[in-house]
């Protein structure tokens, strides 16, 4: 925390950050809780409430600072020391796998969403929609089968399309983006890095080739 | 240093590495405001794509107890992320540190490190820095396995067995789930951190299970930036005798390959 930017404030307030996840989450040191000599109940709470807000998995929350505006003298006492070497087992294990092994779904749970999506209505948007087109459903499933497991466990999203197709989506730390759609016959693909040129890639038969090169795309997100 | 059997540092035919993470940190004097794209300059032929950084997070601010506060998310700049063409290294820069994480399918040995990081001391310079405060290599090593009714037997094959003198101890062993084992020290102006042990899938044991054994060595002590790769070149000798000493006789045969 930045003690200069903290005591300029007149403000009360309390700031949790969890600064480039990269970075911060790399190799551990002690972080600190302070808490005010004389909390306020209901801000105490607050605070300890808004560390299970966020999901673990997405923020840890490092560093609190409480400071009364209206006590001159800036009291803060420090009431407790964690230390992140002695972490929770798992706190570890969620950033295992949330930093490290980066595992968002699995090959089961993303096979039983896209056949879930056959048994959504005509007109499921309310904008006359299909439901998912059955050749469609098979080609998500049949690349599910080709792509490496690492490949799958990094799908951010899947939802099928008003036409009835099914998309699929990576995205890493830096926002760079490769969006699949798979159809009746072809696929289409963008992906997005920084420094580059978008990447279309329109019509794409379902074969070896093909695969292995979005496969080699997916890889580089 | 911590007692750690030496071995002579060499280069295994296989590496179950997961991730290798390099960190250096240092004062904060606000050098990324003025010195961003100079920096990006400095970095970008090994790691040409680059971006932002977000800070994440939330505050809550009230002016007195008679109102209610304001809760609301942050997302201020926290530094720049750059990575290599195929997307295995990834350079992060903010004012208090510099990480390298580098990806197990891409790290061959020590010195590709130092390969990316042979510009450091022009970025050093270039920033006005010239005290470091703290050097850190964290290797993790996971190797995956399909899930099998005693996972325990398979952890027993990775770690040398006197790590896991406990798994013998528990009734009903092939119903672990979880067995992760943190072991720290702190001797002089270094720490470790080690953590190794099995993770299986939750549920009904589909998908695989994990063995992991994570090694994060620190140095803390405030010396030159001159000092860097030798204080990083140590680390990782010490975290290599870690390593052959947290691993079975098989292991090493099967990393010799």
């Amino acid at each position: 925390m930045d003690k200069e930017l903290l005591l300029e404030s007149k403000e009360d307030y309390i700031k949790a950050a969890d600064y480039s996840k990269k970075s911060e989450k790399t190799c551990t040191e002690s972080s600190r809780l302070f808490i005010c000599k004389n909390p306020n109940i209901w801000v105490a709470s607050l605070a300890a409430g808004a560390i299970t807000l966020m999901p673990a998995e997405k923020t840890v929350a490092r560093n609190f600072e409480f400071l009364d505006s209206n006590d001159e003298t800036n009291v803060i006492e420090r009431l407790m020391i964690y230390s992140d070497n002695i972490s929770s087992v798992s706190d570890y294990v969620i950033e295992l796998t949330d930093t490290i092994l980066k595992t968002n779904n699995d090959k089961n749970t993303l096979v039983k969403e896209i056949l879930s999506f056959k048994s959504l209505n005509n007109n499921w948007d309310g904008y006359g929609s299909y439901p998912l087109e059955v050749e469609s459903a098979s080609n998500a499933l049949m690349l599910l089968d080709k792509f490496s497991e690492e490949i799958i466990s990094k799908i951010i999203e899947v939802y099928p399309n008003p036409h009835g197709t099914v998309s699929m989506e990576w995205e890493n730390s830096s926002k760079e983006t490769l969006v699949l759609e798979i159809g009746n016959t072809s696929m289409s693909y963008f992906v997005e890095i920084l420094g580059k040129e978008t990447i279309y890639q329109n019509n794409k038969p379902f074969n070896a080739t093909e695969i292995n090169k979005l496969s080699d795309l997916i890889s580089i997100i | 240093m911590f007692g750690f059997p030496s071995e002579p540092y060499k280069t295994y035919n296989r590496n179950f590495l997961k991730t290798v993470i390099f960190q250096v940190s240092f004062n904060n004097n606000n050098f990324l405001k003025n010195k961003k794209s100079d920096i990006i300059d400095l970095f970008k032929e090994t790691f040409p794509r680059y971006n932002d950084s977000l800070a994440q997070g939330f505050e809550i601010k009230f002016k007195n107890p008679n109102e209610t506060p304001v809760l609301q998310s942050i997302q201020n700049n926290a530094g720049i992320e750059m990575r290599s063409n195929d997307g295995q290294r990834v350079l992060t820069i903010n004012d208090v540190s510099l990480s390298l994480t580098i990806s197990g399918k891409v790290y061959k040995n020590f010195d590709l490190l130092k390969q990316d990081l042979s510009r450091i001391d022009k970025f050093f310079t270039l920033v006005g820095i010239n005290k470091i405060i703290k050097v850190a290599i964290r290797k993790v090593n996971i190797i995956e396995f399909q899930n099998i009714s005693d996972a325990t037997g398979v952890l027993s094959y990775a770690i040398t067995p006197e790590l896991l003198s406990n798994l013998t101890y528990f009734p009903k062993s092939e119903g672990i789930k979880q067995n992760i084992h943190s072991v720290s020290y702190a001797l002089d102006n270094y720490k470790l951190n080690l953590k190794y042990g099995l993770i299986l899938p939750q549920g009904n044991n589909i998908g695989n299970g994990q063995i992991i054994l994570d090694i994060d060595l620190i140095n803390n002590e405030e010396s030159n930036t001159s000092t860097i790769f030798e204080k990083a070149t140590f680390i990782n000798n010490q975290i290599f005798n870690i390593f052959n000493w947290a691993i079975s006789k098989n292991f090493k045969d099967l990393l010799n390959g």
